[in-house]
């Protein structure tokens, strides 16, 4: 009885136990399975869409400042040394697609208000969805203690530009153009960089300027004896535009003058437009032992940033192209023993034949390097400045004549060319002296490629084409009434054109291509790299 | 010379009525004359009679209680002499031999008598008294003056009542013909004792006589009738009260009465819900309703108007008062209570703070400390999902269907957890927010509190509730919540361990089920993508326990109630996944693995693991092993928990330990529902799946439980696992602490603004102020929010606007209007601007150093329409001088609408109901201590399981 007892007592504890095992195991396996299907399962998801829309910005009108005329900072009399004044009286054109309104600045430091010489807004209507092609030029030639030429394009308002040239030291004279054509107050601060880094003065932060102002700044005044100097111009509020205009007088000899357009940081800077004459002409112009060399063909270059930037600059002669020469590595090692520029086949003083070369240098960040480019014979050159990060430079070259008023010198920074849109507009005032003594000369209907282009021998426009990139282009351009001229551009390779005077051009297939106007004459010299029309604000995606 | 005139009705009492005839057949006074009446009877009760009186004609007649149907056929009786009387019997009721003989020889004897009740013996144990004599209380309730009480001749002396009831009655019937009967308006209770307050006004006699037994099969209610409910037994109770009151009262005091009722009705409803009898509710209201339109009050005025002969003072000495009136009350409502709900069990009460519980909440708060400590004195914390909370006023405000200014302002629901947010805010009315950084630091030992109490149902001794309490308090997705900012998350953490509680003891008990009930729309409000799997759970008990879904069902109705208009505009929507969208700002973030979420993390980097470990090992200067180490590493440090839950299946109680597992299965699979389903739009624009995270909770609830039974079943051999286990888990989230003590969180101190404050101070006094709010983001993108007012504080940000994904007509022009904000535009953006009515214009600095911040900043700072306000701690602000402010949301309001004030108010009832229902009140328990087999119950719960298995079956043993 106990004993089937027992055993019935041990038969359920077995099943319960047996029970247990099996719910346990099943339980097991199951986890298991999960665990493991959890390491590579992955399960489809369903998800909505976030709602976002795309819209374009109704296009804003585009504004072009043109700097007014060049000024001096004391008047004939030589009175009131920090108030400017203008020279002469510069001559403007404009050329659009569309209507330009042209109005002038409101209210200005310059002495110039309502005078010829002022400042001047043009307001391009948009129609149409794309960009108007549109421009303005400005030049001047001034034989007034301050003398030679100088050409401005007239240039849209940005809240960020560099301006590249200018020097404070003894008889150079650079004067920061400011215009504020937008409608609300626009507030300016400048970074003045030299070859020694960075230079604090009072006065360069918080710059007011009420809508449609202009103010000059003379850069003198917060800086003496900076050989390179490199301005960045901020703007918050509204936007503005800036130019220097530098002047130089060695001695008592007039050294010329230009005005400079601000440009944009960027990794490549094509400068096309550089005419340098021969070192042995320039070698009589009398510079002072306490005058650095500014007579030279001089590339002044500026890496934004804090870290060094290596950079590599071709010279490419009227004819050549970029490859060509950056074939012919020419850089000057610093660690090597002896001179490698001795050992060059070129030693000698001149060299007579401009050939494509390029050099490497490295920035350090923070100080303005002057590279002096020595070794470029007379002709007409294209430089292409290379980095990995952006960067601003610009290429100072003087010219020097003997007209019969005597020897006249002029020098001209050319600066970089922004890619152009498909369609380029250029307006071609007249070039002449303040006097007329200088004839001015229709310009040639165009000349082919391998041809010379024309010398200094007489007032006139040069156009410049350059094509950085790597496929071959075809430029149209069409001077008003006349017929269309196509420019067949070679990857890396420049050509030229020569525009007359008084007209207005239209170019056409350029787009990507680098374009300057070079304005010459005897014993005058500007640069102008023509501009791209103002970027209409592009889509917008707005998310909510 | 007296005659008698049997009056017997029967009424589907073919069972009964055999043994009637018999009794009335031995009668020692042979009645002198029976009418038989069948009352539309479904069984065989008119062949009985039929059968068994042979000579007798049986009339037929309509359905109804004894007095009903007596009434309808002997009002077609000519009126009679002073020597016949009526003796009213129903089929159950057997007289005893000598009945109509005491009955006779009390009317005899005093002349006055002229109705004569017996002593109603229970039909089952003719020694107890089912009824003998009824009275009347001083507020005119009708009593029962014996309840089932054993005949000991206790009452035999007391012979002069107010009524009787009317089976086994005698009444002379001259007397009642000039009372015109019964009262056509009390068709079942109290129609004898109504009928005795008559006879007494008219100067007769009602006795009741001891020496008369007649047996009962139950109460007049009841006759007939297979069985009542306890309801329906109310709502005829109250309907008699009623109509007694409206007849008794004097005239002009009848207006009174008359519109008091439905507002009493109405009263004793909710005095119903707060004495947890819900299944009463029905009959008080009815009776209210049916006591408006009684139309035979009048007529019974009248007929006692005609036949008093006394004044009301006759019955004054009946009236039963003070505490003889409550003992009887007591006890009729004690006898009734056997047939109703079954009581609460007693149960043991785990030992809180002798058994670590206390020491558990008390690690669970330090620990709180540690990670979340830089939030104490913060007057509001942000980020994440989380944005300050508005005034209080706002709080209330935003709820319900109604006008919202934001999104371009449309009419939509808040979400269910905005009342709770506005609860909760109101906690620390002075400052909302407070509320939010309290309930943040608090989340841990709350969670510890709440998971102890639940283990302790679970297994009320050993280790099992602490590590519950440790492991929820610590649990991944806790942390991560409180890191993120959901606070809603948090919420449904914290409130999960009660409401398994709850639930447990739902089947049970009404007051559980509405808690049960509330702290399910806690729960859901907070994390509704928890709504499924809870939902399937209570499927799956209730199909386990389908003897209690009744109570088991009523716990999705106040969360059904809430989120009903926010999952109706969703489906209209058609966007039903987006109903299940998080409260608050929608965060981005990795869409985590299944692995992951399987090893207890919310997020795709495993606890932090993946990147701990790599930070670790070039600490100390070892060699990189990659992240798939720190997944190692957590998945060997969760594993414990995870081997414990496992193994409880083995052990003895194992079972217990199924529906945990399944919980934990529903947990993880919600997890990775909520992977999948990308709802809302975060307001920088991107797709924001749902948070795993409370998913994990759940499954992290359904380890643990299991665990804690593992734990139990380990016995002795408990210790070493339940610290392994716990090291584990402390293990697992030592990352995230870290990151939460080194304030490496998306939640930060905040001011409590989420504008800057020059426009918060604004916004507040105008709540249709317009502010642009930009951030700006990569080349050319722009993520927009038109805010009003003082801005998207958390009480404004619902889920209907963030889950929004169609385009409307107002978002293009607002989409126009920032692309040309943002440009160097042509267009008159001062007139743009107007017309979208947006004064303030916020460039957020989040998106400072992207080509679109700089163009946007460049483009306003040129705009003339804008007058820079300057930088402010969340970016440049702009100003639009003069522009007008939308007009405030106030129409339509809550109410305005059909559907929000249908909405608003099936709301308010239920949970109002549920509250009522859910506040503890201690009346039932005092009655229940009285009886017998209470007590006896109690001893074997407390010596039992001690929890509600144990109840349950003993529910079952009744």
């Amino acid at each position: 009885m106990s004993d089937d007892a027992q055993r019935k007592v041990t038969r359920r504890e077995v099943a319960v136990v047996a029970g247990r095992t099996t719910a346990g195991v099943v339980v097991a396996a199951l986890a298991a399975a999960v665990a493991f299907a959890s390491t590579f399962i992955v399960p489809p998801t369903w998800s909505a869409t976030a709602p976002s829309l795309t819209a374009v910005p109704t296009a804003a009108p585009q504004q072009l400042v043109c700097p007014g005329g060049l000024l001096r900072l004391a008047s004939d009399t030589g009175e009131g040394a920090s108030t400017a004044s203008p020279i002469g009286v510069p001559r403007t054109a404009w050329a659009a697609d569309t209507a330009v309104d042209v109005r002038d600045i409101a209210g200005t430091n310059a002495g110039t208000l309502g005078s010829p010489a002022v400042a001047e807004i043009g307001t391009v209507a948009v129609t149409g969805a794309g960009a108007p092609a549109a421009a303005g030029l400005q030049t001047e030639i001034v034989a007034a203690g301050i003398d030679g030429l100088a050409v401005a394009a007239c240039t849209a308002p940005v809240s960020e530009q560099w301006l590249v040239a200018g020097a404070t030291t003894l008889g150079r004279t650079s004067l920061l153009l400011l215009t504020n054509p937008s409608a609300v107050e626009a507030t300016v601060e400048i970074e003045l960089y030299s070859e020694d880094g960075r230079i604090s003065a009072a006065g360069l932060t918080g710059i007011r300027l009420a809508p449609d102002e202009q103010r000059v700044i003379p850069l003198n005044g917060f800086a003496v004896d900076v050989v390179a100097p490199v301005v960045r111009v901020v703007s918050t509020g509204g936007r503005v535009t800036a130019a220097m205009q530098q002047s130089i007088v060695r001695s008592l000899a007039t050294g010329g003058v230009d005005l400079v357009s601000a440009q944009q940081p960027s990794s490549t800077l094509v400068i096309p437009g550089i005419r340098a004459q021969a070192r042995a002409e320039l070698a009589t112009v009398d510079v002072q032992e306490v005058d650095h060399d500014d007579i030279s063909t001089v590339l002044r270059l500026f890496a934004p940033g804090t870290i060094e930037v290596p950079v590599t600059v071709a010279v490419i002669p009227q004819g050549a192209t970029l490859a060509d020469a950056l074939a012919v590595d020419e850089t000057v090692d610093a660690d090597a023993p002896g001179d490698a520029h001795a050992d060059h086949e070129h030693d000698g003083d001149e060299v007579a034949v401009p050939e494509p070369f390029s050099i490497r240098l490295t920035l350090t960040p923070g100080l303005v390097t002057e590279h002096v480019l020595e070794r470029v014979p007379a002709g007409d050159y294209t430089i292409v400045v290379t980095a990995d990060s952006p960067l601003v430079g610009a290429v100072r070259n003087s010219t020097l004549a003997t007209t019969t008023a005597g020897p006249r010198v002029d020098f001209a920074w050319a600066t970089p060319a922004a890619p152009l849109a498909d369609r380029a507009m250029l307006a071609l005032p007249r070039l002449a002296d303040g006097g007329g003594s200088v004839a001015t000369v229709p310009g040639g209907t165009a000349a082919q490629t391998g041809a010379a282009p024309p010398g200094n021998v007489a007032l006139g426009y040069v156009l410049w084409i350059t094509n950085s990139g790597a496929s071959p282009a075809a430029a149209t351009v069409t001077i008003a009434g006349q017929a269309p001229i196509t420019l067949e551009v070679a990857p890396g390779a420049t050509e030229w054109v020569q525009l007359p005077v008084e007209s207005t051009a239209t170019l056409e297939g350029v787009r990507g291509l680098a374009a300057a106007l070079l304005a010459i004459g005897p014993g005058l010299n500007a640069q102008s790299p023509l501009q791209p029309p103002g970027q209409l604000a592009s889509e917008v995606l707005v998310r909510f | 010379m007296t005659t008698v005139t049997v009056v017997l009705v029967a009424r589907n009492g073919a069972k009964h009525l055999p043994a009637t005839l018999d009794a009335l057949a031995q009668q020692t006074r042979r009645p002198d004359r029976i009418l038989a009446i069948d009352a539309a009877s479904s069984d065989a009760s008119l062949k009985v009679l039929q059968e068994r009186l042979p000579g007798v004609t049986v009339v037929s007649a309509r359905r109804g209680s004894l007095a009903q149907v007596a009434q309808s056929v002997l009002n077609r009786v000519p009126t009679a002499d002073e020597t016949e009387w009526y003796w009213f019997l129903g089929h159950d009721n057997a007289p005893h031999p000598r009945a109509l003989e005491a009955l006779l020889a009390a009317v005899e004897v005093s002349p006055s008598v002229l109705v004569a009740g017996p002593k109603l013996m229970r039909w089952d144990d003719k020694t107890v008294i089912h009824a003998y004599g009824e009275a009347l209380t001083s507020s005119g309730e009708s009593l029962q003056l014996v309840v089932d009480e054993l005949d000991q001749s206790q009452h035999d002396l007391a012979t002069d009542v107010l009524g009787v009831a009317v089976p086994g009655s005698l009444v002379q019937a001259a007397l009642w013909h000039r009372l015109g009967g019964f009262d056509d308006g009390l068709p079942a209770i109290d129609a004898g004792l109504d009928f005795g307050v008559r006879a007494r006004l008219t100067g007769a006699r009602v006795e009741r006589v001891p020496g008369a037994r007649v047996a009962s099969a139950g109460p007049v209610e009841v006759f007939g009738r297979r069985r009542l409910g306890a309801g329906t037994r109310n709502r005829l109770r109250r309907s008699a009260q009623l109509h007694r009151r409206l007849v008794y009262s004097p005239g002009w005091a009848l207006p009174l009465l008359w519109l008091a009722v439905l507002p009493v009705a109405i009263g004793r409803s909710l005095w119903r819900l707060l004495a947890k009898q819900p299944s009463l509710v029905p009959g008080e209201l009815g009776a209210g309703l049916l006591g408006i339109v009684d139309g035979t009050v009048l007529g019974a005025r009248g007929d006692i108007a005609r036949t008093r002969r006394v004044g009301w003072a006759a019955i004054a000495p009946f009236r039963v008062t003070g505490r003889d009136a409550t003992e009887l009350k007591d006890r009729a409502v004690a006898v009734e209570a056997r047939t109703a709900d079954l009581p609460e069990p007693i149960r043991e009460r785990a030992p809180f703070f002798a058994s670590g519980g206390a020491w558990a909440v008390l690690i669970a708060a330090v620990a709180s400390i540690v990670v979340f400590g830089r939030w104490i004195g913060a007057p509001a914390v942000a980020g994440g999902a989380l944005a300050p909370l508005g005034p209080i006023a706002s709080l209330w405000e935003t709820l319900g269907i109604r006008a919202r200014l934001e999104d371009g302002g449309f009419v939509g629901t808040a979400d269910p957890f905005h009342a709770v947010l506005a609860l909760l805010g109101s906690a620390t009315w002075w400052s909302p927010s407070l509320a939010i950084v309290i309930l943040l630091i608090a989340a841990m030992p709350l969670a510890a509190l709440g998971a102890w109490f639940a283990a302790a149902r679970l297994s009320p001794t050993g280790w099992g509730p602490a590590v519950a309490a440790l492991g929820w308090a610590i649990a991944p997705p806790l942390i991560a919540a409180a890191s993120d900012g959901r606070v809603g998350a948090i919420l449904a953490h914290v409130l999960l361990p009660w409401l398994v509680a709850a639930v447990i003891d739902a089947r049970t008990s009404w007051s559980r089920a509405a808690v049960a009930a509330l702290l399910f729309a806690g729960v859901v409000a907070g994390a509704p993508v928890l709504a499924p799997a809870l939902v399937l759970l209570l499927v799956a008990l209730m199909i386990v326990q389908p003897t209690r879904i009744h109570r088991l069902a009523i716990i999705v109705l106040p969360a059904a109630v809430l989120a009903a208009p926010l999952v109706l505009a969703q489906l209209g929507r058609g966007t039903p996944f987006a109903a299940l969208a998080d409260p608050g700002i929608p965060v981005a973030a990795e869409t985590p693995r299944m692995l992951a979420l399987l090893l207890g993390s919310p997020s795709a980097h495993y606890l932090e693991w993946q990147t701990f470990v790599p930070a670790l090992a070039a600490a100390f200067g070892l060699p990189d092993l990659g992240a798939l180490t720190g997944t190692i590493v957590l998945a060997i440090v969760v594993a414990p928990i995870g081997l414990l839950a496992v193994l409880a299946c083995f052990l003895r109680g194992g079972t217990r330990a199924i529906p945990a597992l399944v919980v934990a299965a529903a947990g993880l699979a919600t997890a990775v529902g909520a992977t999948v389903l990308g709802v809302a739009v975060t307001p920088l624009g991107e797709i924001a799946t749902i948070w795993p995270g409370s998913g994990v909770s759940l499954y992290w609830l359904g380890l643990l439980g299991a665990a804690v039974v593992a734990l139990d079943g380990l016995g002795r051999w408990a210790n070493a696992p339940a610290i392994v286990a716990v090291l584990g888990l402390v293990l697992a989230v030592v990352p995230l602490g870290l990151a939460g003590a080194t304030g490496q969180t998306a939640v930060q101190p905040s001011a409590g603004r989420v504008l800057p404050a020059l426009v918060a101070a604004e916004g507040v006094t105008d709540p249709g102020l317009g502010t642009l709010d930009i951030t700006a983001q990569g080349a050319a993108e722009y993520a927009v929010v038109l805010q009003r007012g003082a801005g998207l504080t958390m009480e404004r940000i619902t889920t209907l606007e963030t889950t929004r994904t169609s385009i409307e007509e107002s978002d293009r022009s607002l989409v126009d209007l920032v692309a040309n904000l943002v440009s160097d535009s042509g267009l008159d953006l001062g007139a743009a601007l107007d017309e979208a009515q947006v004064e303030y214009v916020l460039l957020r600095g989040a998106g400072a150093g992207t080509a679109a911040y700089a163009r946007a900043v460049d483009a306003l700072a040129a705009n003339p329409d804008l007058v820079s306000v300057g930088l402010t701690p969340l970016g440049p602000l702009w100003q639009h001088p003069g522009a007008t402010s939308a007009a405030p949301a106030t129409e339509p309001g809550p109410w305005d609408t059909p559907l929000g004030a249908i909405s608003a108010a099936a709301q308010l009832g239920v949970v109002g109901v549920f509250l009522l229902l859910a506040v503890p009140t201690v009346r039932r328990r005092g009655v229940r201590a009285v009886r017998g087999r209470d007590a006896d119950l109690t001893a074997r719960d407390a010596g039992g399981a001690g929890d509600a298995d144990a109840a349950a079956e003993l529910e079952e043993v009744r």
